[in-house]
C-alpha cells in the first residue's frame, strides 16, 4: 500500500516536472536561426524656402528636417547642417538650393529654388502679377508693360518627368540669320511654329533669367500622333449624327484617349527630368500660370549656348472614366509628335 | 371594404417585373464592365448598381420562394398597384441613368452618383409600399 502510494506520488512529480518543463520555453540552439538584420531605412529629408521669390537684397529663410540622416549638407555655401533646423540667406541671383542627406539606408536629396527679382521702386497692381491665361490674347497686354515683370512665373526646375524629349534643329529656333537667335527671335519662331499648329492657347515661362519655356495646350492625338477631330476635347467622343451603332458604340465602348503636351525650353541649362510624372491637370495648371509674352528685359538677351529643347508630355487612359497617365515610353517618336502637331514639317526636323 | 388580391399572384407579377428590369441593368454593366467601358474604375460602377437594385429584389424574390404555392391569403389591391407602379418607375430611371451616359455632359460614374438624388427618395417610397403590401395580407 505504502509501496503503492510511493509510485503513485513518484509519478505524480515526474509528471509535474514534465509538464513543468514542458511549457518552458527552450532554446536549442541547434534549431533557432537569428533573424536577419532589417535593412537601415533610408533617409527622408525635406527643405523649403520662404518666401522663393524674393527682391534682390532681401533674405529668405531655409527650413528642413531630416530622418535617419548620418549627415546632411546645404549646397551651395552653407555646409553641414543638424537635422532640423533653418537658416537665413541673402541670395544675389536666383539659385537652387539642395540638401543632401547620406545614412545607412543610402543618399536623398530636397531642392528649393529662390527666384530673385529686381527691386521695384513701384509696383503695379495685383492683377498685372497674375499669371495671364491665354497666350495670344494676352501677349498683347503684357508686351505693352515690358517693364512690371519682376515676377514673371518661372517654369518649374527641374522640369517635370517627360515622355520624350528632342533637340531641336538650331535652324528652326536658335540661329537666324546665320547668327545665335536673341531670346526674343528664339520666342517669336516658337510663336510662329504654334501660330503654323494652330496651338492658340500657350504660355511662357522664364527658365532663370537666361531662358524660357513655352507650354502649349493639352491635345487629343491618334495613334499615329496626328491631331483627333475634336483636338481639344478631353471627353468621351461624342456622335455628330445619332445613329443605333454609334449610340450603342458610345453605350459600351471604353473611349480611350491619348493626349499630348509640347513644351518648348530654350535654355543654357542640362535639363534633367523630376522625380514625378505630372497629371494633365498638372500641365493645364501649367498653361494657366503662364504669362503671355516674353520679358521685355529678356528679349534683347543672346545667350550662346542656349538650345531649345522640345519635351513632349504624352498621356493615355483606357476608358473615359480613367484618369490619364503619363505614358512613360510612347510608340511614337518625339519627332512625330512635333510634325503631328504641325509645329514643324517632317524635313525641317532632319538634322 | 378594399378590394383584395391574392398575395402570390402579385409577388408573381412584381418578381417578374424586378427580375426583368434588374436583370436588364445587370447585363449592361456586365457588358460595360467587360468592355472597359469604366477602366479601372468598374467597383464604383457595381457600387452604384447593387444597393441600387439589390435590397428590393432579394426581397421580393425572398418573398416569392417562401410562399407556399397553395396558400389563399390576399393583399390590398391599391397597395399592390402602387407598388407595382412605384417599383416599374424605379426600375426604368435607373436603366435610364445607364442609357443616359452617352448623352450625359458629366463622366458616366459621376451621372450614376448623381442619379442617387433622384433614386434614392423613390427608393424610400417603394419601400414604404412594399411595407404596406405585406402588411396588408390576410390569410
Amino acid at each position: 500500500m505504502v509501496h503503492t502510494r510511493k509510485v503513485a506520488l513518484i509519478l505524480a512529480c515526474f509528471i509535474t516536472g514534465a509538464l513543468g518543463l514542458a511549457s518552458c520555453p527552450i532554446k536549442s540552439p541547434s534549431t533557432s536561426i537569428p533573424p536577419p538584420p532589417p535593412p537601415p531605412p533610408a533617409p527622408t529629408v525635406t527643405l523649403s524656402a520662404e518666401p522663393s521669390i524674393v527682391e534682390k537684397g532681401k533674405s529668405v529663410t531655409l527650413t528642413w528636417s531630416s530622418e535617419n540622416a548620418a549627415e546632411l549638407q546645404l549646397q551651395p555655401g552653407v555646409g553641414r547642417v543638424e537635422a532640423k533646423g533653418s537658416t537665413m540667406v541673402t541670395p544675389m541671383d536666383s539659385i537652387t538650393y539642395t540638401l543632401t542627406a547620406n545614412g545607412p539606408g543610402g543618399e536623398q536629396n530636397a531642392t528649393a529654388r529662390i527666384t530673385i527679382t529686381r527691386p521695384s521702386t513701384s509696383r503695379g497692381p495685383a492683377s498685372e502679377l497674375e499669371p495671364p491665361k491665354k497666350g495670344k490674347k494676352l501677349a498683347k497686354k503684357n508686351g505693352s508693360s515690358p517693364a512690371k515683370n519682376e515676377a514673371f512665373p518661372q517654369f518649374p526646375w527641374p522640369p517635370p518627368q517627360w515622355t520624350s524629349r528632342y533637340p531641336v534643329p538650331d535652324a528652326l529656333v536658335m540661329r537666324t540669320n546665320g547668327r545665335q537667335s536673341t531670346l526674343g527671335e528664339a520666342f517669336d519662331r516658337i510663336k510662329q511654329a504654334l501660330d503654323q499648329a494652330r496651338i492658340a492657347e500657350w504660355s511662357v515661362y522664364a527658365i532663370d533669367s537666361d531662358g524660357f519655356a513655352v507650354v502649349g495646350r493639352l491635345e487629343r492625338i491618334q495613334d499615329d500622333g496626328q491631331p483627333e477631330v475634336e483636338r481639344w476635347s478631353a471627353g468621351r467622343t461624342r456622335c455628330k449624327r445619332f445613329t443605333l451603332k454609334c449610340y450603342f458604340e458610345a453605350l459600351f465602348k471604353a473611349s480611350p484617349g491619348r493626349y499630348r503636351v509640347i513644351v518648348l525650353a530654350v535654355t543654357p541649362r542640362p535639363i534633367v527630368a523630376g522625380p514625378a510624372p505630372p497629371t494633365t491637370e498638372t500641365m493645364t495648371k501649367l498653361l494657366k500660370g503662364g504669362a503671355g509674352n516674353l520679358p521685355h528685359e529678356m528679349r534683347g538677351q543672346v545667350v550662346p549656348s542656349s538650345k531649345c529643347e522640345a519635351l513632349i508630355y504624352e498621356f493615355y487612359r483606357r476608358s473615359a472614366e480613367d484618369t490619364p497617365a503619363l505614358v512613360e515610353l510612347s510608340s511614337l517618336e518625339p519627332k512625330q509628335h512635333l510634325v503631328g502637331a504641325g509645329l514643324w514639317q517632317k524635313g525641317d526636323l532632319q538634322q | 371594404m378594399s378590394e383584395r388580391v391574392t398575395i402570390s399572384t402579385c409577388q408573381r407579377r412584381l418578381a417578374v417585373a424586378w427580375l426583368m428590369g434588374g436583370g436588364l441593368l445587370f447585363l449592361v454593366v456586365v457588358a460595360q464592365t467587360m468592355a472597359g467601358y469604366y477602366g479601372d474604375r468598374a467597383k464604383s460602377a457595381w457600387s452604384w448598381l447593387l444597393p441600387t437594385i439589390m435590397p428590393t429584389l432579394s426581397l421580393i424574390v425572398g418573398a416569392v420562394v417562401t410562399q407556399k404555392p397553395e396558400s389563399t391569403a390576399t393583399v390590398d389591391r391599391l397597395a399592390y398597384r402602387i407598388s407595382l407602379g412605384l417599383s416599374l418607375c424605379y426600375l426604368l430611371l435607373a436603366l435610364a441613368t445607364i442609357a443616359a451616359q452617352p448623352f450625359s455632359g458629366m463622366g458616366a460614374l459621376d451621372f450614376m452618383s448623381t442619379s442617387n438624388l433622384w433614386l434614392g427618395p423613390l427608393q424610400g417610397l417603394l419601400g414604404i409600399s412594399l411595407g404596406v403590401f405585406f402588411g396588408s395580407r390576410q390569410s
